[in-house]
């Protein structure tokens, strides 16, 4: 499962750059980025379906109802 | 940057498909029971000043792209990470949207379909709407909103039969809190998500003060009509079912029955809620990508597309795992994320944006021109 | 251009309302419930489910009712536990009316509602009934005389309701909202099954009275009819009353004509009053060998004043009956309370019981002749 979800970004990424009309490489280089952090996304909730969501500001909140008791 | 505009009834189009999108399915001011008319009549009156201070920061902005009207209001840096809090709110919303989508289809009818599935699809349209842009989806839904306005009123009208006005009585029984608890709701879902549509500030705004008469219209047009949607299924239900159910509109339309011929309509709550569902959730991609792109510091959203979008088919399933929960979070009085969001966020930009736009007309007074 | 447009709308529409389907399971795999029903059998319970079994195809198709009964722990387990038996998978979207025993409804009806209100694929536009001095499985085993299963003979009565007052049809979602709403009590109509020509024939008729979410005693069909009087729900039917005509006794039918009903809480100080008033329009169906003249005004004013007279005591009888003997509020008279008067409400609510039993009302009836069908005077027999 893991490696087809891997594979299916692969071959979307290879596609769709291959798809670009010109190629400068800031753009590239920050569209493979997001695409593996993606698909790195993808991988982590597959084999974890219950992987927590971080609350930055949440922890923020319940920090300033400690410090308001 | 592509120069794009929308004529402003398009724009006031979307602005009502973005509100009721997702919505108004769920069982919103529940907390206010039989009084949540009520709630709604406070949550609007809230909300309008708001709404024009978004208006507003739209009109600051006028005539000139996102980045840049970003740039000239707040400078380079901050102006970098205002965007960045904002393409990430709006990436997450769409995610949640995208969740609400998939869990309705699969609590209604598709209960064997996995979820991913229905997730994919959405997010193949939505790549294609988000990269055709803006004025594209202005259309698209300057046509749709006749079609859910068709679908849902007929419905409504149909189940008339059904509306017993006494369950809106005795009015405030239990006090003002409730009303208060569901206007809150109601603020913070869905009413001031409009926020997000200050990204596309430029675009929406063909002529000067124009944002106005995109957003206010639309704002209120939509929050009329999900008062009226809210209301009649608590007169068809009643206000303990409206209370304990997770889809009302879904449950009081499977009441219709005329003449034992006329009966399961409830399949069209389903294609409205997929169309407004569907807006909503490009619109949010279509912020999160521009706004991205700002931060990041490059003129064209449309390379970033892809993977955002691709991110939202495990991203709905992240943030909300179950129907419970994603009931619990779309119907929640208030979170602190989201007044940061709405409100906070939006009053200072306005604040620091007056003041220096003041700076700059005073500036321009004072030089003569031509030196 | 527009017209295109117009045009696409109403194809989409119709592709959407009209096929007619569900999801996306084939039809040849799964079997209809027309009506199903629970039996009770301390701890377990009797799920029984009457199956539409397909004869035939195209224009030839016909259904044979096919009952199948199965016990297990809960509602639910014994509803999908049927699929085994049924060998198919198991469709519920269009079980028309949902029997519950009397021994069930008197341990606690929740444990049959709420599955049903939970479960997705079962609406809440079905019909609940109790069935009365018989099980369950039996109503689905009789045979009804016209009509092929005993859930479409059921919900064809159920339909005729507009026609008789025998009973008082209950939705699911209605009955829910009796149950969970303040200062109102739920009935549902019962089911018996009556011998007929050496046959068993299930009919609908009486209420079972609830109080909370038990059944606590019955009603006649005379006095459901008082009920659905009082709740604003009769629309038709005929009753016989011994009308007194120049120092003779008849039985005389009369037919519901129209109705409008009204309840108002009076306060007077600390106490606490209802008024009913009942305005009935009556029409005069037969008169059975009486000699009465319904042109003669005076004869017509006393015959509606016998009338009203008698509903008077019926309906005190009634209101005997529920806040005396059931102390149960199925008229909704806290209901109408919490409406209107909600700060009287507040103050009474937590001891509505106690103040229901005693609530003293005022009876109010007027009737009227309104309709004596082709002719105002009976047919003369003359030497």
């Amino acid at each position: 499962m893991l490696i087809v979800i891997v594979l299916g970004y692969v071959v979307v990424g290879g596609v769709e750059l291959f798809l670009w009309k010109e190629r400068p490489w800031q753009e590239v280089l920050v569209y493979l980025l997001l695409l593996s952090a993606t698909a790195t996304f993808s991988v982590l909730l597959t084999i974890d379906a219950q992987l927590p969501v971080p609350e930055p500001l949440g922890t923020l909140w319940n920090w300033l109802q400690k410090l308001w008791q | 940057m592509i120069n794009e505009s929308v004529p402003e009834r398009q724009g006031a189009a979307l602005v009502f498909l973005f509100i009721i999108g997702n919505s108004f399915v769920f069982g919103l001011a529940r907390w206010a029971g039989r009084d949540l008319w009520l709630s709604f009549l406070v949550a609007i009156v809230l909300a309008l000043p708001l709404i024009l201070v978004y208006g507003r920061l739209d009109t600051l902005m006028h005539g000139q792209s996102f980045s840049e009207g970003l740039h000239r209001l707040f400078g380079k840096w901050p102006s970098r990470l205002v965007a960045l809090i904002y393409s990430f709110y709006a990436w997450r919303l769409g995610c949640l949207v995208t969740g609400n989508i998939t869990n309705f289809v699969q609590a209604v009818s598709l209960p064997d379909t996995p979820q991913v599935v229905m997730a994919s699809a959405y997010a193949i349209l939505v790549l294609w709407a988000v990269k055709e842009g803006i004025e594209v989806l202005a259309r698209f839904s300057s046509v749709m909103v006749i079609f859910v306005l068709l679908i849902l009123l007929t419905a409504l009208a149909l189940a008339t039969t059904e509306v017993d006005l006494q369950e809106f009585f005795p009015i405030l029984y239990d006090g003002f809190w409730p009303v208060f608890q569901g206007a809150f709701q109601l603020l913070d879902f869905p009413f001031l998500e409009t926020v997000l549509l200050v990204g596309l500030a430029n675009a929406l705004t063909t002529k000067k003060n124009s944002a106005y008469k995109v957003l206010i219209p639309g704002f209120l047009l939509a929050a009329f009509f999900l008062m009226l949607v809210a209301s009649a299924s608590v007169a068809i239900l009643g206000e303990e079912m409206y209370k304990i159910t997770f889809f009302p509109v879904f449950l009081a339309i499977a009441r219709i029955d005329i003449a034992l011929f006329l009966t399961r309509l409830e399949v069209v709550v389903g294609v409205t809620f997929a169309i407004g569902g569907f807006l909503k959730i490009s619109v949010c991609l279509l912020v999160a990508s521009k706004n991205l792109a700002h931060a990041l510091g490059f003129p064209d959203y449309r390379f970033l597309v892809t993977p955002l979008v691709l991110s939202i088919i495990p991203g709905s399933q992240w943030f909300a795992k179950s129907v419970m929960e994603m009931n619990l979070g779309a119907t929640k009085i208030a979170a602190f994320t989201d007044v940061m969001v709405q409100i906070v966020l939006p009053m200072i930009f306005w604040g620091v944006a007056e003041i220096r736009m003041s700076r700059v007309r005073k500036n321009k007074a004072g030089k003569p021109s031509g030196i | 251009m527009k017209k295109g447009l117009a045009r696409i709308f109403l194809l989409c529409t119709m592709t959407i309302v009209t096929t007619g389907c569900w999801d996306y399971t084939e039809i040849e795999l799964r079997d209809l419930v027309m009506g199903a029903g629970v039996d009770a059998e301390d701890p377990k319970v009797i799920v029984i489910t009457e199956m539409a079994k397909s004869i035939g195809v195209g224009q030839e198709a016909e259904f044979e009712p096919v009952v199948l009964t199965t016990d297990a722990r809960s509602l639910t387990s014994g509803a999908h536990n049927l699929a085994n038996p049924a060998g198919m998978e198991i469709f519920w979207a269009h079980a028309q009316v949902f029997l519950v025993s009397e021994e069930v409804a008197r341990s606690s009806i929740l444990q049959v509602l709420e599955p049903i209100v939970r479960a997705r694929d079962l609406r809440s536009t079905m019909y609940l009934l109790v069935t009365k001095d018989c099980t369950v499985e039996e109503v689905f085993k009789s045979k009804p005389p016209l009509v092929d299963g005993v859930s479409r003979h059921l919900a064809s009565v159920i339909r005729l309701s507009d026609v008789t007052t025998d009973f008082i049809p209950q939705q699911v979602w209605r009955f829910i909202g009796d149950l969970s709403s303040p200062g109102i009590s739920g009935t549902l109509p019962g089911v018996e099954l009556v011998h007929e020509g050496g046959a068993l024939l299930p009919v609908v008729r009486g209420a079972a009275v609830f109080k909370l979410d038990r059944l606590i005693g019955w009603l006649s069909k005379e006095e459901t009819q008082i009920l659905a009087l009082l709740k604003g729900e009769s629309e038709g039917g005929f009753f016989v009353m011994d009308t007194e005509v120049k120092g003779n006794t008849f039985p005389i039918t009369y037919e519901f004509r129209g109705s409008q009903f009204q309840t108002k809480p009076s306060v007077d100080g600390e106490n606490l009053r209802m008024k009913v008033s009942l305005s009935l329009q009556l029409g005069v169906a037969g008169v059975k060998g009486a000699d009465v003249d319904f042109s003669d005004l005076a004869v017509v004013n006393d015959i509606e004043g016998q009338v009203s007279r008698s509903f008077t005591r019926r309906i005190r009888d009634f209101l005997g009956l529920i806040q005396e003997d059931y102390n149960s509020d199925i008229v909704g008279f806290g209901q109408l309370l919490w409406r209107q008067e909600p700060a009287i409400w507040r103050k009474v609510e937590s001891d509505w019981d106690a103040v229901f039993r005693d609530l003293p009302v005022d009876v109010d009836v007027d009737c009227r002749i309104s309709f004596t069908g082709f002719h105002a005077q009976p047919i003369k027999v003359r030497n």
